[in-house]
């Protein structure tokens, strides 16, 4: 049976949850005496990948990647997107970079590239709904 | 600025709906309303299969002329 709109992005979200809330104990756990903030950082990395991974296989996929899929008009707005977001997040790491460098402020790894992955992410998801809406 | 074009107008004179011409075309639906609301050029592969599907020349179903902005 064909999946309606609502199912499907119901399906995203729950697939999204689901993969996070299982992946991120036993990535959690690999660490001894993992911190509140290791946990949530973990959790962010893996719930960002993780949506956007259900989003790929449950509503992008089929249309995606199909036999003739560069014909498809969801294709351009990805390519559009990801160019797009690509220029933001360059630009939004050299200006973070520079901003760090100058005032001489030492910020963790981890949760920075967190920042940058999950800010990324969520900018292309919007970049590709406002090209979807236009 | 898409080229204007005449597929809704030929699709629903077949009495395909935009699903049956997606499949027909092996794409989304969403390519056929983008493309019939002049919200998105087809390839040019694409636009030979609309060729084909509907057994005309590409210019019966998109239209091109001295005012068409083309940039």
């Amino acid at each position: 049976m064909a999946m309606t709109k609502q199912t499907r992005w119901l399906a995203v979200a729950g697939l999204g949850l689901a993969l996070t809330a299982t992946l991120t104990p036993l990535v959690a756990m690999s660490r001894p005496n993992p911190a509140t903030a290791d946990v949530m950082t973990t959790a962010m990395i893996i719930g960002s990948v993780a949506f956007a991974v259900s989003w790929l296989v449950l509503v992008a996929g089929p249309v995606l990647t199909r036999s003739y899929a560069e014909g498809n008009v969801e294709r351009t707005w990805l390519e559009r997107a990801l160019a797009r977001t690509a220029v933001d997040v360059l630009g939004g790491t050299a200006a973070a970079a520079l901003t760090l460098t100058t005032n001489d402020i030492h910020a963790p790894a981890g949760p920075a590239l967190t920042i940058v992955l999950a800010a990324g992410l969520a900018d292309l998801g919007l970049r590709y709904l406002r090209l979807r809406q236009s | 600025m898409p080229i204007p074009n005449r597929l809704s107008e030929l699709r629903q004179a077949r009495g395909w709906t935009q699903r049956e011409l997606a499949e027909r075309l092996g794409v989304s639906r969403q390519t056929v309303i983008s493309i019939e609301r002049h919200r998105f050029d087809p390839s040019i592969p694409l636009a030979f299969r609309l060729a084909k599907v509907f057994d005309c020349r590409i210019e019966d179903i998109f239209q091109v002329d001295d005012s068409t902005d083309l940039s």
